[in-house]
């Protein structure tokens, strides 16, 4: 069988009280369910598009990664055409679902998996990888969990719930290295962003106050009936069953 | 020549013979060990380690020192005799009745250790040992009968009890020691002595000092690094010499507070598991096959086996040097301390607090940063423990007392970044090395003349394990500064009106690493308070079970190491209990349920402070 | 005589069967006045000519909208000025009347299982349908990971729109996103004007609004087409296994409620989360981490089973977010009544037990069905 090849795609992270450049926790995980799909059948290739220099990549190699490959981006430019070129033809991408500096849009992966035309797989938690497909564990809200299969090659987004715990290890740090590359393919220069210190919260999106003071008081502090059933006649089993009718009437239970 | 007379020296030379055997047998399982240099001026020193060092350790238990002076002094008396005697082939009756009397002593002595055996406390080993009074018997009977019974007399039967004695002694000491015996602690204790790993245990050098841990050579190639040690061999030669020496009598498994709290560390089997390990394939993994990684992980690092052990063995070194191991090599540090270790390596502290905040507690009090150029005479360093809502009166009662002594001082403020100590404890040296090379250029940027600190891990790191990173400072605790302004009268306090009963506890980091067990006390009775002392206090104190990283690797075990040091508390009848230490205040008064209060010494200061 | 009418300062009050007095809020004044005006007075947003159209996108569950989707809706109608018109495209039924979430006309997608399986492909091409026919000037959608931020930024990579991502806050000079730059301070990105694609962060718009739209309601068959997605289907983790502030469907005990034991059959009987109020935490029935109410746990579950709670104010905010809340208590003026979407007044133990049996009945004629698709 022919060895598999596996793209991780790893970020510079930011602590976020220090601000001090370390790897991304999300992208970890990706690099963890890499090494757990492939258990040494195959190699990782994890890749990272920016600058080789950045000491914050060596953590990557105390991670597990035996060589994290550096395509050199000037600053300021776009990352995706460089990651596209270099990824063609990798059977699995794996990476994290946002940066950690920065705007984290998480719009990479989607980016990213419309160029190489492949689908992606957002919200992976686990994945098991077959001869010709990939099937994941997505992670939905209210414990829940959807399985979710396609075909390779495919691009995965790891949630940053997923289970797997990472090892940073000094000795691996060591005997791991970075190598730097020159970008093939240069993006265009993106506009830079327009960022302003957040001093003030937010001001809400609402509509125009046009109510009076007193309106508005007893808004806030009464209570409007919902016109909700009240239920006072009957046995206790006959409302416990009004209770189940409405649960079923509303698709709160399955039975 | 009686017939007889020439068997004992044939028995004596080939005795000689077998200890010599014996002895290289274990030499050879000594050098399987990593090489170190053999400072052989030690075999001049070792009498005088013997007789004032091991001393100083052997007479806390007068009952066995005295039995082990006249067992083990009469033994080698005898047998120097015999040397003499039968060796040399003299056969002088003179010499035989001298080797008489040095043998009724030791059969004395042996008597003594039968006696001890009888009811032996829990800690004392069984198993081999429990054969020893029995052989040591058999010899001292055996050169009884020899030297007290007139050679003529000696024929047939009493001839051949007396030799088939003496060589069930001689096997023991023989034989047995090379087969790991437990005569082999005679051989093993005192090259010891002489090739001890800590040398500097028996100079003048100063008690932390001889705590300090020794750094990892780290940048090497790749592959060289050596790591701290993963298998027996990768220990050094003499650390396994240290080893064999053990005598398992277990008084470092009684001093021991995570034993005591029934974690899975006992420090007289991790030792006994090692030379298990020496004596067989000396290339096997340590963890988990020989010693289980929750015994390493529960170890306080606070030294009281250490400061137990007649042998005078470094149990916290190789703890060290394993956790180093499984850290650097493997990252298996459990519990909170993968997250601590990356707060220190991100934002150089171990909560991963923002480093701006750790003086915001002091904003109202008027405590200046220190600045370049500008000099202070001292520079107080706070650590983690400012970003502790409870530390923080400590901290504020301080720098109150600082204030009203007149202490020209300073605060690092933002500059300040964590020692590594935590790092270093739970074995990761490139941390340790990243965070110690920071705070060093910090602090070489700016002019002090002493740093005072309130906690006692950070003393150590800076006054005893920075020099051999560059960083040489003079570092005082808080409480011999408070200590010192008072007897100048630069700072004057009233006396405790009336004065609770009070016990102090000692930081382990302090007393037992630093041998500083007086100030505080002093300053205790300066503010009128009678000390009740617990049962364990002193260099002999308990630990609180939050040093060494053991709070974040949390190894359960059937107590809690604080709850411990609180039963003695109240046993020892106190309403307060005293500490100086940041560890100690957040343990000691994490114990749930009616307990005394447990109060720093600096907020008893402040307290007292005239107004 | 005084022309200026004076309120009535004292407030309703009933006694408890203690004998003490405690001020109902919720009780109507003695003169009638009304608390706000109803919903069927609201104006129309606009009835002038729709030159142009601004899109909202969410995904409905169990036919009900969740507050981040209508969040995103209002924002629509929000910043839709006289000129424009406000579509609304959802995936999945829709209870609710168009109308009143402030949208001129809905278009329906109904989903072809239940649950709905993971298609974005198929939505995607769906939405770009919608998108050529309308033409939007900007699209809403709720930034909720899936499946409407999901969708957002698949719409994103195809069309190479402007869009701005977990946007924080919104006019029509543009949107401002969370940055986290190199330094510790919080930033904000800004954007230069407003992008065509917004995906919106929760609670960034006030959904209240003051006037409806035109609410005309249309359905596009969902198209047969395949997706490249298998989805194998939908499990629940178990009950013990999830946090309350995620569980799904809770029981909530409140004063009345001392069969501990019994109470839990009931919660594992409906595979539902335990939660309770502050008197029962404070007796010491259930530890603070299962305390429900603005000092203990937010929940947001689509349905809560309150056994006993009478609904304090506190109580209240910790359930706002709860779709269906059914009260069990024996107090028909309790305030949770009026909250409450069925309220059963009866005996809190009696029902307990009725409902633990039925519930035992029900499974066991009606073992749940493993959905799977393909």
């Amino acid at each position: 069988m022919i060895k598999p090849r596996i793209a991780v795609l790893v970020s510079v992270g930011v602590h976020p009280v220090s601000g001090a450049a370390r790897w991304s926790r999300n992208d970890a995980l990706a690099l963890s369910l890499a090494q757990e799909m492939v258990r040494g059948a195959a190699d990782i290739d994890v890749i990272h598009a920016g600058d080789p220099a950045e000491p914050a990549l060596r953590d990557y190699l105390a991670l597990g990664a035996a060589c994290v490959d550096a395509i050199e981006v000037p600053c300021g430019r776009d990352v995706l055409g460089a990651l596209v070129d270099r990824v063609r033809g990798y059977r699995i991408v794996l990476c994290g679902t946002r940066a950690e500096g920065g705007e984290g849009s998480g719009l990479l992966p989607y980016l990213l998996a419309q160029a190489m035309h492949a689908p992606l797989l957002p919200a992976v938690l686990t994945a098991q990888l077959h001869t010709d497909s990939v099937v994941t564990q997505q992670f939905l809200p209210k414990g829940r969990r959807r399985e979710v299969a396609s075909s390779l090659p495919a691009v995965l987004a790891v949630h940053p719930l997923a289970p797997f715990e990472a090892r940073h290890v000094y000795a691996r740090q060591r005997a791991g290295h970075v190598a730097a590359r020159v970008a093939r393919v240069v993006g265009a220069p993106l506009a830079p962003a327009r960022v302003e210190l957040a001093v003030v919260p937010p001001v809400k999106l609402a509509a125009r106050e046009s109510r009076s003071g007193r309106t508005r008081l007893l808004a806030a502090t009464t209570m409007q009936s919902r016109g909700g059933a009240v239920i006072t006649q009957g046995t206790a089993a006959e409302k416990a069953q009004a209770v189940i009718a409405y649960l079923r009437r509303h698709s709160l239970i399955d039975y | 020549m009686a017939p007889f007379a020439a068997v004992i020296t044939g028995l004596f030379w080939l005795s000689v013979l077998g200890v010599a055997a014996g002895g290289l047998r274990r030499v050879a399982l000594w050098r399987t060990g990593r090489t170190a240099p053999v400072r052989w001026r030690g075999l001049l020193a070792a009498p005088k380690r013997y007789f004032l060092d091991l001393h100083q350790v052997v007479a806390r238990d007068p009952y066995i020192a005295r039995t082990h002076i006249a067992t083990a002094g009469a033994a080698v008396a005898a047998m120097a005799l015999v040397a003499v005697n039968y060796g040399l082939a003299l056969y002088s009756p003179a010499l035989d009745l001298a080797i008489a009397l040095a043998a009724l002593i030791m059969l004395g002595g042996v008597g003594f250790v039968w006696h001890r055996r009888r009811t032996p406390p829990a800690r004392l080993s069984r198993g081999m040992w429990d054969r020893l009074p029995w052989m040591l018997g058999a010899l001292a009977l055996g050169l009884l009968l020899l030297g007290g019974i007139p050679a003529p007399l000696l024929s047939g039967a009493a001839g051949l009890a007396t030799v088939a004695l003496l060589a069930v002694g001689a096997w023991e000491l023989t034989a047995g020691m090379a087969r790991g015996g437990p005569m082999k602690h005679a051989f093993a204790g005192l090259l010891h002595l002489a090739f001890h790993p800590r040398p500097e245990r028996f100079g003048r050098t100063s008690a932390g000092q001889k705590a300090a841990l020794r750094p990892l050579a780290l940048g090497g190639e790749p592959g060289a690094e050596r790591l701290g040690a993963g298998q027996p061999s990768a220990f050094a030669w003499n650390q396994l010499l240290s080893f064999d020496a053990c005598v398992q009598c277990g008084k470092c498994e009684a001093a021991c507070p995570a034993y005591a709290a029934g974690q899975p560390l006992n420090p007289k089997k991790l030792i006994q598991d090692l030379v298990k390990g020496m004596a067989g394939a000396a290339t096997q993994p340590i963890v988990p096959g020989l010693i289980a990684p929750e015994s390493l992980w529960a170890c306080t690092t606070c030294r009281a086996c250490v400061h137990e052990c007649p042998m005078l063995i470094e149990h916290v070194d190789a703890v060290i040097d394993m956790r180093r191991q499984q850290t650097l090599e493997h990252g298996a540090a459990p519990g909170k301390a993968p997250a601590v270790l990356a707060n220190l390596r991100e934002t150089a502290s171990a909560g991963g607090f923002d480093l701006s905040a750790r003086f915001h507690w002091a904003a109202d009090l008027g405590v200046a940063q220190i600045q370049p150029g500008k000099s202070v005479d001292v520079l107080l360093i706070v650590g983690e423990g400012a970003f502790g809502m409870r530390y923080q009166r400590s901290l504020r009662a301080l720098v109150k007392a600082m204030q009203a002594g007149g202490v020209d001082f300073a605060v690092l403020g933002v500059l300040e970044t964590d020692t590594g100590d935590v790092a270093r404890r739970l074995g990761d040296e490139a941390t340790f090395k990243t965070l110690a090379h920071r705070l060093i250029r910090t602090l070489s940027a700016l002019t002090f003349d002493r740093i005072v600190t309130a906690d006692p891990h950070i003393l150590h790191s800076l006054r005893n394990e920075y020099p051999a990173l560059g960083g040489h400072y003079r570092v005082l605790h808080h409480t011999s500064l408070l200590s010192a302004l008072i007897k100048a009268g630069r700072l004057s306090v009233k006396l405790a009106d009336p004065p609770r009963a009070l016990t102090y506890h000692d930081p382990c980091y302090l007393a037992r690493y630093n041998g500083e067990t007086e100030a505080p006390r002093e300053l205790l009775r300066h503010l009128g308070f009678p000390i009740k002392e617990m049962t364990r206090h002193g260099l002999n104190g308990r630990c609180c079970g939050g040093g060494g990283g053991a709070a974040l690797t949390d190894i359960p075990g059937k107590q809690r190491i604080p709850d411990l040091r609180i039963q003695d508390a109240r046993d020892a009848g106190a309403e307060t209990v005293a500490v100086a230490c940041p560890n100690c205040t957040v343990m000691l008064e994490g114990v749930v349920g009616p307990r005394p209060e447990v109060r720093d010494i600096a907020e008893l200061v402040a307290d007292a402070l005239e107004p | 005589m005084n022309a200026i009418r004076r309120l009535p300062a004292r407030r309703a009050h009933t006694l408890t069967p203690a004998g003490i007095k405690r001020i109902v809020l919720e009780r109507a004044h003695p003169d009638g006045v009304r608390a706000t005006p109803a919903a069927a007075n609201k104006p129309l947003r606009t009835d002038g000519l729709a030159l142009r159209t601004v899109l909202a996108v969410a995904h409905s569950d169990r036919g009900q909208l969740d507050a981040h989707a209508r969040q995103a809706i209002a924002a629509a109608a929000l910043l839709a000025q006289a000129d424009t018109s406000v579509h609304l495209l959802v995936f999945g039924e829709l209870d609710a009347d168009a109308a009143h979430l402030g949208v001129d006309a809905l278009t329906l997608v109904p989903s072809t299982s239940a649950p709905p399986a993971y298609a974005p492909d198929v939505e995607l091409a769906i939405l770009l349908t919608l998108i050529d026919r309308i033409r939007p000037v900007h699209i809403f959608l709720p930034d909720n990971g899936l499946p409407d931020g999901d969708l957002g930024r698949r719409l994103a990579a195809a069309t190479r729109d402007t869009v701005a991502t977990h946007v924080v806050a919104l006019s029509h000079e543009g949107a401002a996103s969370a940055y986290a730059g190199n330094a510790r301070m919080q930033c904000r990105a800004l954007s230069r004007g407003l992008p065509r694609i917004v995906l919106l962060a929760p609670d960034v718009v006030d959904e209240r609004l003051p006037f409806i739209g035109h609410g005309k309601r249309a359905q596009l068959a969902a198209l047969r087409a395949s997706s490249a997605y298998r989805d194998h289907g939908t499990r629940s983790l178990p009950a013990t296994e999830v946090d309350l502030q995620e569980a799904d469907l809770i029981v909530a005990a409140g004063n009345g409620v001392r069969d501990l034991a019994g109470f839990q059959h009931l919660a594992n009987a409906l595979g539902a989360a335990v939660g309770a109020s502050r008197v029962a935490v404070d007796d010491g029935r259930f530890p603070r981490s299962q305390q429900i109410g603005a000092t203990g746990k937010t929940v947001s579950a689509s349905a809560y089973l309150a056994f006993g709670i009478s609904g304090a104010v506190q109580h209240l905010q910790g359930i706002k977010d709860c779709r269906h809340v059914i009260a069990v208590n024996l107090d028909a003026s309790a305030p949770l009544v009026r909250r409450a979407d069925l309220s059963i007044i009866d005996d809190t133990q009696s029902v307990a037990q009725a409902l633990l049996a039925e519930v035992q009945r029900a499974r066991a004629a009606y073992p749940a069905q493993q959905v799977n698709h393909d």
